[in-house]
């Protein structure tokens, strides 16, 4: 097992102090290889349900398990290397730093998990050249089209070969043939072993995953 | 990452500033410009107030330079005014009666010219200017005219006072000069009675004279003096060796050691006595006295008033200073508040793939620490250079090391990265606490 959530609950409070359940007692269970993806409408809980997941905010009950370790066990600073060298993060915004080109956006986690090698500057170039982006490695990411940043932000995301990649929306601001080289690269991903937990409103998306969860109102209804 | 031609360069932290500070140029020199004003202001207003230091101190050193050129000129006509009056004090034979002094006008008892020496010679140090005279009244036939004939050789050294005297142990400042070989002084009435001018040939009881000067009119018996070398007068008068009297002057205020003087020279000249003139004694210290005080006084109040302006001008710099600096870190907070507005999102993702919040700081920091540092050196030398130039000073002249000390650059080179950095620091500590949850969950 790569990932095991269970009992997950997340609440915010709102005006008058009234508590809005994000997450409502939600479980499941990523196996190597493995592409699960929750679908639902937006404000159901999705992005809050991925960012515990992938370390990023404390839930209010329940326990994630990467690997053998429980994220929330661990302190922040072990969370975060924890993070940068098992998880990879792809976004409906790409987030492409402005300011630097195509293969040191791609090189950039290894800063944070501190991996920086010339074995690893030779992965980032074949990933880029995988991701079709071979003509573009010296370009900044405002030179490039939506699709080829988010094909950027993916290969970003896999630099440090990750046991899991977690998706958020990951096709939300592309063309349907963008969507489809993107979701192909995800599956292709867990083809090869990896775990993916994609979360989108689309409901086209499903397809290619082994399982999808429906969720509203912070739980899973088809569980 | 310079990745042109394939180079590979390792992507760190200082590569990510780098990018990021060549991607905001504006930011980073509008910071780095408003740190360099504050720096300059800070090093060029030691610069200036230093340069203004030096030039007050040249202007005091030109001050006491006029003023001890003017006391010098003014005890210089002091003792033209004391040798105009005649000397202080007078030393005779033990024999010599006061009264026929007074009625002839000179002296009847004689001292050996040795005598002069035995005093120039000890360690007395109450008299100094030592002359002595042979005078006497005297008729001159080729002239048909009576005469105060007056044998001088100029001041004896006294050597318990070598400050007073040249190699040659001539005096550095004479108050009464050598009359010179071959030659003689007159005074006004002989010069005016027998119509004699600088230049002319006299002959005083066979021995040939060149006329040297006239003295001016002094109302005393000096208007009918003729002076001659010494030993012309001893041979005119047939006194080989001797003398009638030995002027003095006294010691600097000596007005309540005229016993002592009296008692000095009973030790080493038993034979003699002391005839004193008090009243100019008191009038010649009094004098000095006085011009030493106004002096004193004017210095003193200049001094004072360069200490009132100098401070009013360090108060000026020090507020000037605080209000550069204090812009400056406003402006490098709003700077860097504002830059972590921008890259609000990049923090957030730099945080989900793993980035650690001191890695976050250092960014920030790292980027305020930059800009501090060529602040810094901009700073302190365009600072330097200004405050030298609106100085007015030539360092050239001064040593630039009396102008600007190592310490002033290396404040200066220090505050900028210190001012930087604690402006920095808060809004950095935002930017690295920033939670990563709630930056991404706004998509």
């Amino acid at each position: 097992m790569v990932l095991s959530i269970s009992g997950i609950k997340k609440s915010y409070k709102k005006v008058k102090n009234e508590a809005v359940k994000a997450v409502n007692d939600v479980s499941l269970e990523i196996g190597k290889g493995e592409l699960v993806a929750v679908n639902g409408p937006s404000g159901c809980g999705k992005t809050t349900l991925l960012l515990i997941a992938g370390g990023l905010l404390y839930p209010d009950e329940g326990e994630i398990i990467l690997g053998d370790t429980n994220l929330y066990d661990i302190s922040a600073n072990q969370r975060d290397k924890k993070r940068a060298e098992n998880i990879g993060f792809v976004f409906q915004q790409f987030y492409l730093v402005p300011y630097i080109n195509i293969l040191e956006n791609v090189l950039i986690p290894s800063i944070g998990s501190n991996s920086y090698s010339s074995s690893l500057e030779k992965r980032a170039r074949e990933l880029i050249d995988q991701f079709n982006l071979s003509h573009r490695i010296h370009h900044k990411p405002g030179e490039l089209s939506t699709g080829e940043r988010q094909r950027v932000a993916l290969a970003r995301a896999l630099i440090n070969e990750p046991s899991i990649l977690f998706a958020d929306e990951p096709t939300g601001n592309l063309d349907d043939d963008n969507a489809e080289v993107v979701l192909n690269y995800i599956s292709g991903f867990a083809k090869e072993g990896g775990a993916v937990l994609l979360v989108t409103h689309d409901g086209r998306i499903g397809k290619q995953a082994q399982r999808t969860y429906k969720m509203k109102d912070g739980r899973f209804i088809n569980q | 990452m310079a990745l042109q031609n394939d180079q590979s360069q390792k992507i760190n932290i200082w590569l990510i500033i780098k990018r990021e500070l060549k991607h905001k140029k504006y930011g980073f020199i509008t910071g780095v410009l408003s740190l360099v004003i504050a720096t300059a202001g800070f090093v060029g207003s030691i610069v200036l107030l230093k340069g203004d230091e030096l030039a007050t101190e040249q202007l005091f050193i030109e001050k006491e330079r006029e003023l001890r050129e003017e006391m010098m000129q003014l005890e210089d006509d002091y003792r033209v005014i004391m040798r105009n009056m005649g000397y202080n004090v007078l030393i005779l034979n033990k024999e010599q009666s006061l009264s026929e002094l007074e009625r002839n006008g000179y002296a009847s008892t004689y001292l050996d010219y040795e005598d002069v020496w035995k005093i120039a010679e000890s360690d007395m140090k109450t008299l100094n200017h030592l002359m002595p005279v042979l005078q006497e009244k005297i008729y001159w036939e080729e002239m048909n005219t009576e005469i105060f004939l007056s044998g001088i050789r100029g001041q004896v050294p006294v050597y318990s006072k070598p400050q007073h005297l040249t190699d040659d142990d001539e005096y550095r400042s004479p108050i009464m000069e050598r009359v010179p070989e071959g030659k003689a002084d007159l005074g006004e009435e002989v010069a005016v009675l027998l119509n004699l001018r600088p230049g002319d040939i006299i002959i005083v009881k066979g021995e040939k004279f060149e006329v040297n000067r006239v003295y001016a009119r002094r109302g005393t018996r000096d208007d009918l003096s003729v002076w001659v070398p010494l030993d012309k007068a001893q041979s005119i008068l047939g006194r080989p060796g001797l003398i009638n009297g030995i002027l003095a002057l006294e010691c600097v205020c000596a007005t309540e050691m005229l016993g002592q003087v009296k008692e000095d020279v009973a030790a080493i000249l038993p034979h003699t006595q002391v005839f004193e003139f008090s009243s100019l004694i008191a009038a010649r210290a009094d004098v000095r006295q006085r011009a030493s005080k106004l002096h004193e006084e004017i210095i003193f109040a200049e001094r004072l008033h360069q200490m009132e302006l100098r401070g009013e001008k360090e108060r000026l710099a020090s507020l000037l200073v605080l209000v550069l600096v204090f812009g400056a870190s406003v402006w490098i907070f709003v700077l860097i508040l504002n830059n972590i507005r921008e890259r609000k999102h990049e923090i957030g993702i730099l945080r989900a793939i793993g980035f650690r919040r001191h890695q976050v700081l250092q960014i920030f920091l790292g980027k305020s620490a930059l800009m501090g540092i060529v602040a810094g050196i901009i700073g302190s030398v365009s600072g330097a250079w200004l405050g030298i130039l609106w100085s007015g000073i030539d360092p050239a002249y001064t040593g630039f090391e009396n102008l600007i000390s190592l310490q002033v650059i290396f404040l200066g080179l220090l505050l900028a990265p210190v001012l930087a950095l604690t402006a920095g620091f808060l809004p950095s500590v935002m930017a690295a606490n920033q939670d990563p949850a709630n930056i991404l969950s706004e998509q």
